[in-house]
């Protein structure tokens, strides 16, 4: 792997989440410093259409090839951001997130020490990136049937949806019939009628 | 529910669970088990002929416990599939008995007074029911649920009086007929020999017993005195048996005396039952021992049973604990004379039947415990007294029972002119020549299929256990006639048979709520005047009042008591009572977990008086009394029959209440309100409704709260808090109406309970299954609480309905349709992504040692051909716990290497 690499740090404002308490500014300032940092950006929401438009923007044009977002928990992003690099064309491997929101802002009112920190994340997944490799997901084949457990209302509805858009279903039900509580009830509200 | 039924896409596996899931998204391995529903669905036509005979009622589930179904039920009226079912579960008795007699089935029969066919069951497992009825030691009764009430039923003396009442006057059974070629040599006609030829010959095979005595019958003919099994009932058993075909070849022994040898049966027939008893007596090898006054209690029965002539002393002492002692004192007795019982452990340790020692005592024998004889004394050759000394208990031995050891000094003298040696019997097997011999002196026979190390000989009974109960004899004849059968078909011995039943403390009964103590009967006897005189017998069995009391008592644990009585009746030929349980093995794509809620149970909130009073119901139950199909057919009545004039209706029982469910139930509302619609509609009673704030939040709800007010309900805003059940039965509610700000109450004839929803009782090992996350209210996660409300943790795994939380008919539907579309979109795509974010193995460092393969919770890792650890990236999850496992640094986790991990944590602290 000869080629050279060329990252770009994006710190994400979360409106005030983040800003009201990081100087982003000053983190961006920071990252600009780091080895192989090519570009570093501050937006309002880097999740947003123009947020992602940015990154690929600079994927295109400065030949940006690894991807830091700082911004919220990868449990919210991380999927995004990848696709974000898929689609310009990227390895979505390349990306790597450092939280700024739950980890940063949301736990302190320091500021200069919410900076301090964030700007030790930042450094922390900018080192990392450089390291991480490419890798490519595989798909497998999908049995084209399915198991629904339980045979009340919520079983037997969801296996006649799927009976009849013309797959097997197994019904599996405990007890000797199918109809669970709701063959128990008389008439069900609002409009009082029967239920079996 | 129809359409679900009958629907050609979908394959209903009715009465069964989920018991195994491998696999990953898109392919899972399921493993189903089908419980046995003892009714073939193809045959049952849903008739309902079979249940007009079932003996056994039990609370219905699907009337919550308002009415009774019987064992063999359908759940309601439109069950799909319409079939029906036996609720037939373990019982303590029949699995505790060694010959599995269905116990509860005769008793059912007997409370019915259908004496007869209750004489036909048991026939058809045993031919011996007035011999056992009278001589078996019946360990059911020790394990016999109904002790827990007050004492355990009489399940002897039943069976007795089954016999008795039935069988004299019956006809003898016509001779089976052949159904195969082959003939079986049974050597012994004791209980052992002749249970294994009964069955035999009702399979279809010919039958010879040999038997060396004048008498057949074994030890029950030569060994238990009449007093306790009179001579005609044995007989009358035996004779039974032969009817059906078997030849008995009486004064035959086997190997000695010009008879023929095992190797002439071996030759003759094609299999061989070895059962030739225990009866030759061990000494007690003490001086004295061979004086004529010295005798085995073997032979002083053997004698006194064959009418031979006995002569026997005025003074008489007899050896042992055992079951042969208390028969020989007890006979001896009633020859005349004097008995002591001389015993060298405690009462407590001794292995007679209890009730028999204490009939010994009554009678007038008296016990020397702790002893043991060290020399018998005589005079010009005949015995004149006996020296013991005695004994004191020390370590437990062998059998579990405290060893005695003599107390040195403490010998004594007993004054006696006869001793009678009980210490135990051996077989006496020198005439068999061939076969293994353990070193307790017995035959060496597979405990399960009584097989012995020679081909086709089989053997059982006191000859392979030493000295045991009749029943255990019976019992391996049985076991032996079927793996006789096994043999002769080439079939495998052991396969499908069930050799280990559950233990009685392992089987759960639950005592039913009401059940009121009624008093174990226990037979007359013969005063004690005669019983020292005569050869009569002792016990005289149960009248037919005092039978089907006893009978009544049975708690039905089994429910299905397998009395068969819906065998007879159906005329599909539906029913199979061998049913076993099956398992199907499943390849899916997606599962749909859709396992439901449960009812609150309201009596864990006393204050709401459930069960202290039948008026007092949940909502589920006033469901089913507004139900067309239910207990009242529609009118909603008062336990009583009245229609009540005044109801209360409480809100939030079990819900939010940090006493019982924090959460909201979110149906209770509407369904309250439903009710008191219905109460206000088909009685015109008043009714009071408790509510805390009213959730009617759904399409059309709101109106029809507006409805219900119309109808001229009385809401009172605050908490139920108390039921009192007043003695006139008359119901208080209080409640502080937080509107007024003051207590209230009001006297109601019935209360309606409005219980919420909970997780199920098995949620904990349906999530374990599926690898499903539970929320703090205890239902199934979802993966998002707002933006997944059918996805899990687990891909592929979608959640449908109330087991991820409350909800009602109309959500529980549109939630359903949502996994359902989950699940499509699923499978119409056809292909799924698995994540790179995997292990890898570096080959040449991995050593195969196989750590990772123990370390990873995903059953992920396998080792090659080459020896070297594999991963299957689509089970694999990324975790790395292989990687920390690894000694050699050989398994990598993409995405997680060592490189990048040091590289953010140095970043991170620089």
């Amino acid at each position: 792997m000869s080629e050279e690499i060329r990252i770009g740090v994006y710190i994400c404002q979360c409106g005030i989440n983040i800003a009201a308490t990081v100087d982003v500014a000053e983190v961006v300032e920071f990252a600009r410093q780091l080895p192989n940092v090519v570009v570093a950006r501050d937006y309002k929401y880097t999740c947003s259409e123009p947020g992602q438009e940015q990154i690929k923007h600079d994927i295109r044009e400065l030949g940006v090839n690894r991807v830091v977002v700082a911004s919220c928990t990868p449990r919210m992003h991380e999927v995004t951001f990848q696709r974000v690099l898929d689609e310009a064309g990227i390895n979505p491997y390349y990306f790597s997130m450092a939280n700024i929101r739950e980890h940063v802002s949301w736990v302190t009112r320091d500021k200069s020490q919410a900076t301090e920190k964030a700007k030790h994340l930042v450094k922390s997944a900018v080192d990392r990136v450089r390291w991480q490799e490419p890798l490519f997901p595989r798909t497998e084949r999908v049995i084209d049937k399915a198991l629904v457990v339980g045979g009340g209302i919520a079983g037997i509805q969801a296996a006649l949806t799927i009976a009849d858009a013309g797959y097997k279903v197994y019904l599996v039900e405990k007890e000797p019939s199918i109809g669970g509580h709701m063959a128990q009830l008389n008439k069900t509200f609002p409009t009082l009628d029967c239920s079996t | 529910m129809m359409d679900a039924g009958r629907h050609p896409n979908i394959e209903l596996l009715s009465y069964s669970e989920v018991v195994d899931v491998q696999g990953y998204v898109g392919n899972f391995q399921v493993r189903v088990k089908k419980k046995p529903r003892y009714i073939d669905l193809e045959k049952c036509t849903g008739c309902g002929e079979c249940v007009k005979e079932c003996p056994v009622e039990v609370d219905s589930e699907f009337e919550v416990g308002l009415t009774k179904r019987k064992a063999i039920y359908r759940p309601f009226a439109q069950a799909i599939p319409p079939a029906f079912v036996i609720d037939k579960r373990p019982s303590p008795c029949k699995s505790t008995c060694p010959a599995h007699i269905p116990v509860q089935g005769y008793i059912a029969l007997i409370g019915q007074g259908k004496y007869d066919k209750a004489l036909a069951l048991i026939r058809e497992t045993t031919a011996f029911v007035g011999t056992l009825g009278r001589v078996c030691h019946h360990p059911c009764e020790l394990e016999c649920k109904r002790k827990d009430v007050e004492a355990p039923l009489a399940i002897c003396a039943l069976k007795r009086f089954a016999y008795d009442v039935a069988a004299p006057t019956a006809p003898p059974p016509a001779p089976v007929e052949r159904v195969y070629g082959e003939k079986v040599a049974v050597v012994g006609a004791g209980p052992a020999g002749l249970s294994a030829a009964y069955d035999l010959v009702r399979m279809g095979y010919g039958v010879t017993v040999y038997e060396a005595l004048p008498v057949a019958g074994g030890m029950l003919a030569v060994g238990i005195p009449a007093y306790r099994l009179p001579k005609d009932v044995l007989q009358q058993e035996i004779d039974y048996i032969k009817a059906l075909g078997v030849e008995i070849k009486l004064n035959t022994p086997i190997g000695r005396d010009g008879g023929p040898t095992l190797e002439d049966l071996r030759r003759d027939y094609d299999a061989v039952f070895l059962a030739v008893g225990a009866h030759r007596s061990r000494q007690l090898n003490i001086p004295g021992e061979d004086l004529p006054g010295v005798i085995h209690s073997t032979d002083f029965l053997r004698a006194l049973n064959l009418g031979q002539e006995v002569k026997i002393g005025q003074r008489v002492a007899v050896i042992g604990g055992g079951n042969a002692a208390i028969d020989a004192a007890r006979s001896a007795l009633r020859l005349g004379s004097q008995v002591t019982i001389v015993y060298r452990r405690s009462r407590a340790e001794m292995p007679a039947i209890p009730a028999e020692v204490d009939a010994a005592e009554e009678e007038g024998i008296a016990f020397h415990f702790l002893a043991t004889p060290v020399r018998i004394l005589s005079k010009d050759g005949r015995v004149t007294a006996m020296e013991c000394i005695r004994m004191e208990l020390g370590e437990p031995d062998e059998s579990g029972r405290r060893r005695p050891i003599p107390v040195p000094g403490s010998e004594f003298t007993i004054e006696v002119d006869t001793v009678i040696v009980s210490i135990g019997q051996q077989p006496d097997l020198a005439p068999l020549a061939g076969v293994e011999v353990t070193g307790w002196g017995t035959l060496t026979a597979d405990p399960d299929t009584m097989a012995t190390p020679v081909e086709g000989v089989f053997a059982g009974g006191d000859a392979v256990t030493g000295p045991a109960s009749a029943v255990w004899a019976v019992a391996a004849g049985k076991r032996a006639a079927e793996s006789i059968h096994r043999y002769l078909r080439g079939l495998d011995l052991h396969q499908g048979r069930v050799f280990e039943w559950p233990k009685a403390a392992d089987i759960q009964v639950e005592i039913p709520a009401g059940t009121e103590k009624a008093a174990r009967r226990e037979m007359a006897a013969l005063p004690i005047a005669e019983r020292k005189s005569t050869f009569k017998e002792v016990e005289l069995g149960f009248t037919e009042e005092e039978a089907r009391a006893e009978a009544a008592r049975c708690l039905s644990c089994a429910v299905c008591s397998e009395c068969l009585e819906c065998v007879s009746l159906c005329e599909a030929k539906a029913i199979d009572h061998n049913m076993r349980e099956e398992f199907v093995d499943l390849e899916v794509g997606t599962i749909i977990v859709a396992t439901g809620f449960a009812d609150f149970d309201p009596t864990r909130l006393p204050q709401y008086s459930y069960g202290r009073s039948p008026n007092i119901l949940t909502g589920m139950e006033f469901e089913r009394l507004t139900s067309a199909g239910g207990p009242t057919g529609g009118e909603i009545l008062t336990a009583e029959g009245k229609v009540p004039e005044r109801v209360a209706i409480i809100h939030c029982v079990g819900s939010r209440d940090v006493n019982a469910n924090r959460h909201c139930s979110r149906v209770c509302c509407m369904y309250a309100l439903k009710h008191a619609h219905l109460v206000r509609d088909m009685t015109g009673a008043e009714v009071y409704e408790f509510y805390m704030d009213m959730r009617t939040f759904g399409k059309g709800y709101e109106e029809f709260y507006e409805r219900v007010q119309e109808d001229g309900v009385i809401f009172v805003r605050g908490r139920g808090t108390e039921v009192r059940v007043r003695d006139d039965g008359k119901l208080v509610v209080r409640a502080e109406d937080t509107n007024l700000g003051r207590p209230v109450s009001a006297t109601v004839d019935m209360v309606i309970l409005g219980t919420g929803m909970e997780a199920r009782p098995d949620a904990d090992q349906v999530a374990r299954l599926f690898g499903l996350g539970r929320t703090e209210d205890g239902f199934f996660a979802e993966a998002h609480p707002k933006l997944r409300p059918v996805e899990t943790n687990t891909e592929g795994v979608f959640l449908a309905g109330t087991c991820q939380g409350p909800r009602d008919v109309p959500d529980t539907v549109a939630h359903a349709s949502a996994a359902a579309a989950q699940a499509l979109a699923l499978m119409s795509k056809g292909v799924v992504t698995i994540s790179p974010t995997v292990s890898h193995v570096l080959t040449r460092f991995c050593t195969g040692c196989g750590k990772c393969v123990l370390a990873c919770p995903y059953n992920a890792i396998t080792l090659n051909s080459d020896g070297k650890a594999e991963v299957n990236a689509a089970l694999c999850k990324g975790c790395g716990t292989c990687a920390a496992a690894c000694p050699s640094d050989a398994i990598v986790p993409l995405h997680f290497t060592d490189d990048q991990l040091v590289a953010q944590i140095v970043g991170v602290l620089q």
